[in-house]
């Protein structure tokens, strides 16, 4: 992280220089020069937050996946507090057929 | 509590015939403490607030980016060629994706926490438990009391809760240590995502903001009309005659150091003379060779006026021939220009063809550049709109963070700490009440 902070400064600073010089030339042809190299930085920049996007995507994706399995388990444990209560209901079925035959 | 009174209570209240209950209890552990069961209460607002936040701006951002991009896009294809117009989506759709998903499942995280925490499973159990002692009173030849049947009903629902308390806590704990981890690399990710500084998602509409200062800038600079070109070439007169003046002044002061300097020469000599004259006559040659000396030093610094002079003439000579020159570059092109309108040019140079090119376009100019102009405002009040919601970003982070922190925390205290063990003492005290309860009735 603080190496692309640094990074961002320095191209802040690199594009601020650009505008300057642009700003304070008159000759034509170092005009022209100047707007290609500013449309160079712009390039590069954006390809640079497009990588680094990217990149922080796959780490998205880990923390998601963790996260899942992690839901699937604290379901699971919700699932789990009801058994006991379906088990017990099961028992008072069966008592309930028990009950219902009648002695030979 | 004190150490001794809690074993007097456990003596008290666990008699030979609960022993078989306190050693289930044991070695099933304990339930959540209310401590800890209210941290997590506190941890489900915080991220359902933490996710909304981050997955408004996140898509704001993106949407703001687009909408610039696109307008940019319509600009750009009115004066660029087609080729210099780069198509590049950092935020894309897919990203955006990744993310959103991540705070969603982040969110469903703590809403289950939450809803296990707080499943009451006793109605349950209660209603279950009653059915089947009415379906055991049904069989024939069994017949169990009410009171009885009450007690055990009410043993059966203590320890199954007391099972159920345990998987419970369990779940929480193990899930709880393992996503420690990843949570803090999501948190981390997103605090970069949303940090103007870094080269990431908010990034990308800083450089969008730069791209068109950029672009107005170069249109400024690149589509002129021959108003303009006028404009400039009146601005280089201006400038010529600024540089004449100051020309002529270096120029005066040349010529005022050089009587300046001739004089001081003159009277020097004429001081040489007197010293001469002078020579073997005590007190007056010593007087003359004070006043030659004096004369020297005036000489001396007329000398060094002059020099500065010369070089003050020679940088305004040089800033005049600058001017000069950019007047006749200026004055050049808005001629050509005139001559391209006109169609009298017979210059077909490319650049000439560009020139002729872009004149002919002038009444597109000033839209073009009316157009940049208000997409920069647009572009910084996008801009001073993200920065405004970086202080309630910021807070919902903190505030997540805290109760994260909390919750990991409290998770990770011993599982037999005091406020467990009097919990503990208290769940042996109602089993065995409800045992003797069963034997009573």
């Amino acid at each position: 992280m603080p190496e692309i902070i640094k990074l961002a400064t320095q191209l802040d600073k690199a594009r601020d220089h650009l505008f300057e010089l642009a700003q304070n030339t008159r000759s034509p042809g170092k005009k022209a020069e100047i707007a290609r190299e500013m449309r160079r930085l712009s390039r590069e920049t954006r390809r640079l937050i497009s990588i680094n996007i990217k990149k922080r995507g796959e780490e998205y994706d880990a923390a998601t996946s963790a996260l899942g399995t992690a839901n699937t388990r604290l379901r699971k444990a919700i699932d789990d507090s009801q058994k006991l209560a379906d088990a017990l209901e099961q028992v008072a079925f069966a008592l309930d057929l028990v009950a219902k035959v009648k002695p030979a | 509590m004190s150490l001794r009174w809690r074993e007097m209570r456990v003596r008290s209240a666990v008699p030979p015939l609960c022993l078989a209950m306190v050693f289930l209890l044991g070695s099933l552990g304990c339930g959540l403490s209310q401590h800890q069961l209210a941290k997590i209460e506190t941890y489900s607002p915080a991220t359902a607030d933490l996710a909304a936040v981050s997955s408004e701006a996140l898509t704001r951002v993106r949407q703001d980016v687009r909408a610039l991009q696109a307008k940019k896009r319509s600009i750009e294809r009115l004066f660029l060629k087609q080729d210099e117009a780069e198509d590049l989506e950092p935020l894309s759709s897919e990203q955006l994706e990744k993310r959103l998903r991540a705070t969603s499942v982040l969110r469903q995280y703590a809403e289950l926490l939450d809803a296990l925490a707080r499943d009451d499973y006793t109605p349950r159990l209660q209603s279950q438990v009653n059915t089947m002692f009415a379906n055991l009173n049904r069989i024939e030849g069994i017949h169990v009391s009410e009171s009885r049947r009450d007690a055990i009903g009410a043993l059966v629902v203590k320890v199954g809760g007391l099972f159920i308390e345990y998987q419970r806590a369990k779940a929480m704990r193990e899930v709880i240590a393992e996503t420690k981890d990843p949570i803090r690399s999501l948190i981390e990710n997103l605090r970069a995502d949303f940090d103007p500084e870094a080269v990431l998602w908010a990034a990308d509409l800083k450089q969008t903001k730069s791209e068109i200062e950029m672009d107005l800038l170069v249109a400024i600079q690149s589509l002129r009309s021959i108003e303009d070109l006028h404009q400039e070439t009146v601005t280089a007169e201006r400038r010529v005659a600024e540089a004449r003046r100051k020309a002529a002044l270096a120029e005066g002061t040349v010529q005022r150091d050089a009587t300046l300097l001739a004089d001081a020469n003159d009277t020097f000599r004429n001081a040489l003379r007197a010293v001469v004259t002078a020579s073997g006559g005590g007190e007056s040659n010593e007087e003359a060779m004070r006043v030659q000396d004096e004369k020297l030093a005036a000489f001396a610094e007329a000398k060094a006026a002059h020099a500065k002079a010369l070089e003050g003439k020679a940088n305004a000579d040089r800033a005049l021939a600058k001017s000069l020159a950019e007047l006749q570059s200026a004055a050049d092109l808005e001629e050509s220009a005139r001559a391209a309108l006109s169609g009298e040019s017979e210059d077909v140079s490319p650049e000439a063809e560009d020139l002729r090119a872009t004149i002919l376009r002038g009444p597109e100019l000033a839209m073009v550049k009316n157009e940049y102009q208000k997409l920069r405002v647009e572009a910084e009040e996008r801009w001073q709109a993200f920065l405004a919601v970086q202080p309630r970003i910021q807070e919902a982070m903190v505030r997540f963070t805290q109760a994260q922190n909390e919750l990991v925390r409290v998770m990770e205290q011993p599982e037999f700490s005091a406020e467990h063990i009097d919990a503990f003492l208290l769940e042996v005290e109602q089993l065995h009440r409800l045992y003797r309860a069963i034997h009573l009735n």
